[in-house]
C-alpha cells in the first residue's frame, strides 16, 4: 500500500541539543496514528517538520510524494498546538477563510459543526472559552477533505467531556482514504481509536506497532505501556 | 490566491490602521478646539506644530503598525495559519508590502486632508500654499518618490523582524533594534560609498568615458553634470520637473533606494522560505 507519509532518517537539533535523532517511518493511507511521548519528546517538532514550518533538517520528509511547503500544504490539514485563527474573526469569516484559500473544504460540513456546538454564526472567537475556541478550530480542520490531517495535541487544553466531544467529531468527519497523525500525551482518552502508536522519548521512537499487536504482545494498554515505558525513562 | 491573500491582509490590519488614522484626526480637532480657548497659540503656530506632530506620528505608528503586522502574522500564532497556507512565501510578502504600501498611503492621505481642513479652519496664512511647497510642484513624481521610500522602509521593517527571529529567537525586541541599527549602518556605507565612487570617477574618468556612458544611455555611471547634460540634449524629461543639476542624483539616489528594498526583501525571501522556524 502507497504510504502517505514518509520520513527517512529524519533529525534535527535546537542548537546543541537533539529535537529528532534519525527517525524512519511510513503512515498508510487510512489509518489514525497517534504519536505519544511526554512533553519535549519531539512531538511537535516533527508535526511542524512535516508542516513546514521548520527547515534546516537532516533526512527526507514526503507528504503524498511532495517535499514539505507549499507544494505538500494542500494535501494536509493542519491543527497547531495553539489558537492559529485570528481571535477576532467571528465564526463565519473563519469559515469563508478555509472556504477561499482550500479548494476541499466543505462549508455546509463547518455550519453543521458549530451549529451542533451552538455556536451562532456570526460570534467572535475571541468571546468563546478555550475550550470552545479549540473546537472551533477542530471544526475548520476536519471539515476539510484532505489525505493528511496533522493534529498537534488536540485534547491538550480541554476538559474530559470536551475530550469526547473531539475525539467523536475527529472520527465522524474524517475520510476512509484519510490518514490521521495526532501527537498527545493524554493517551487514555484516544487509545480505542488508534491504528498505529509511535513511542517517542527523546527525539527518538521507542516503539512504533499496530496498536492491537502492542497491546497483545505487552499484555497492557497503551496508556498502561505508556506510563510504564514513561516512569522507567524518568 | 494573491488576491485572496491581499484581502485577508487588509481583514487583519485595517482595525490598527484606521485606529491610527482615527487618533491623527482626534489630535488635529483637539488643537483646534484648545485655540480657541488659548490666545496664545497663533494659527501659524498651531499649523506648524500640526504639522509636526501629524508628520512625526504618521511615520512612527505606521512603522510600528506595519512591523506588527508583519511580525504577527508570520512570527505569532497567526504565522502557523499563514505559513501553512496552500501560498508561496513570495505571494504573502508581496501582499503584506502591497496591504502595508496601501495603508501608509491612506495613513499619509489622511494626515495631508485633516492638515488640509486645519489650516482652513484656523484662516491659517501659511496653510495650502505650504503643502505645495513639502509636496513639490509635481505632485505624480513627488507620490512615487514618497512611496520608493516607504516600499524600502517597509522591506527594511521586514528584514530587521525576519532576522531578529531567524537568527536571535526569544531577543526580539533588541533584535528588531539590532537589525534596523545593521540595516542603516549597511545603507550609509552604500551611500557614502556611491558619493565617493560618484566624485573618484568624475575626477578619474576623461570626458571621453564619460560620454561614452552618456550615449550609451547609461545614465548611473556617468558624472551629475555629464548624465544632465545627456538627459537636456536629448529633451528627456522626468513629469513636470526640469531637469536641474541634481536630476542624476535624484535618479541615482531613487534607484539605490529602490535596490536597497528590493534586496531587503529578496533577503527576506530566502530566510522565510530556508531558515525561519516558528517555536
Amino acid at each position: 500500500m502507497e504510504n502517505i507519509l514518509e520520513i527517512t532518517g529524519l533529525s534535527h537539533s535546537y542548537g546543541k541539543n537533539l529535537a529528532l535523532g534519525n527517525i524512519s517511518l511510513g503512515l498508510p493511507k487510512g489509518k489514525i496514528v497517534g504519536v505519544l511521548g511526554p512533553n519535549g519528546s519531539g512531538k511537535t517538532t516533527l508535526i511542524k517538520i512535516i508542516m513546514g514550518l521548520i527547515n534546516g533538517y537532516d533526512g527526507q520528509v514526503r507528504i503524498a510524494g511532495e517535499v514539505p511547503g507549499i507544494q505538500a500544504n494542500p494535501h494536509i490539514s493542519y491543527l497547531p498546538d495553539r489558537n492559529h485563527i485570528p481571535s477576532w474573526l467571528t465564526t463565519s469569516q473563519a469559515i469563508n477563510l478555509f472556504g477561499d484559500f482550500y479548494p476541499d473544504f466543505d462549508q455546509a460540513r463547518a455550519n453543521d459543526m458549530l451549529e451542533r456546538m451552538k455556536i451562532p454564526p456570526n460570534t467572535k472567537i475571541k468571546t468563546l472559552s478555550r475550550g470552545t475556541q479549540e473546537k472551533v478550530q477542530l471544526a475548520m480542520v476536519m471539515s476539510r477533505r484532505a489525505c493528511l490531517y496533522v493534529l498537534d495535541e488536540p485534547l491538550g487544553a480541554v476538559d474530559p467531556a470536551s475530550r469526547e466531544f473531539i475525539v467523536n467529531t475527529i472520527l465522524k468527519n474524517y475520510p476512509e482514504d484519510g490518514t490521521i497523525l495526532l501527537s498527545t500525551h493524554i493517551i487514555s482518552d484516544i487509545e480505542p481509536v488508534l491504528d498505529i502508536a509511535i513511542f517517542l522519548r527523546e527525539g527518538e521512537i521507542v516503539l512504533m506497532d499496530d496498536a492491537d499487536k502492542i497491546r497483545e504482545e505487552h499484555g497492557k494498554s497503551l496508556d498502561g505501556l505508556f506510563r510504564e515505558v514513561f516512569r522507567n525513562a524518568d | 490566491m494573491l488576491i485572496k491573500t491581499i484581502k485577508y491582509d487588509f481583514l487583519f490590519s485595517r482595525k490598527a490602521f484606521f485606529t491610527t488614522a482615527a487618533l491623527m484626526i482626534g489630535f488635529t480637532a483637539l488643537v483646534w478646539v484648545v485655540s480657541f480657548f488659548e490666545a496664545s497659540i497663533t494659527s501659524l503656530t498651531a499649523v506648524g506644530l500640526v504639522t509636526m506632530v501629524v508628520g512625526i506620528y504618521v511615520m512612527c505608528s505606521a512603522g510600528n503598525q506595519v512591523l506588527q503586522f508583519f511580525s504577527q502574522n508570520f512570527f505569532g500564532d497567526a504565522g502557523y495559519l499563514m505559513l501553512t497556507l496552500p501560498v508561496s512565501r513570495g505571494k504573502l510578502i508581496l501582499s503584506k508590502i502591497i496591504v502595508s504600501m496601501v495603508w501608509f498611503n491612506f495613513l499619509l492621505l489622511t494626515g495631508v486632508i485633516a492638515l488640509f481642513i486645519f489650516g482652513i479652519a484656523m484662516n491659517a496664512s501659511a496653510g495650502f500654499s505650504d503643502f505645495t511647497i513639502v509636496f513639490g510642484t509635481s505632485g505624480f513624481i513627488t507620490f512615487i518618490a514618497i512611496n520608493v521610500f516607504v516600499f524600502t522602509l517597509i522591506s527594511v521593517l521586514f528584514l530587521a523582524v525576519t532576522l531578529s527571529n531567524s537568527y536571535i529567537g526569544s531577543w526580539r525586541i533588541p533584535g528588531i533594534v539590532a537589525g534596523l541599527a545593521v540595516v542603516g549602518y549597511g545603507a550609509a556605507v552604500i551611500r557614502l560609498g556611491t558619493l565617493l565612487h560618484g566624485r573618484h570617477r568624475e575626477m578619474i574618468f576623461v570626458e571621453d568615458i564619460s560620454h561614452f556612458y552618456d550615449d550609451a544611455g547609461n545614465v548611473i555611471g556617468t558624472s551629475h553634470f555629464h548624465s544632465n547634460e545627456w538627459l537636456v540634449e536629448r529633451g528627456i524629461r522626468i513629469g513636470r520637473i526640469p531637469i536641474g543639476e541634481t536630476a542624476y542624483f535624484d535618479i541615482f539616489l531613487w534607484g539605490m533606494v529602490l535596490a536597497m528594498g528590493l534586496l531587503a526583501l529578496g533577503v527576506v525571501y530566502v530566510l522565510l522560505k530556508n531558515k525561519v522556524s516558528l517555536d
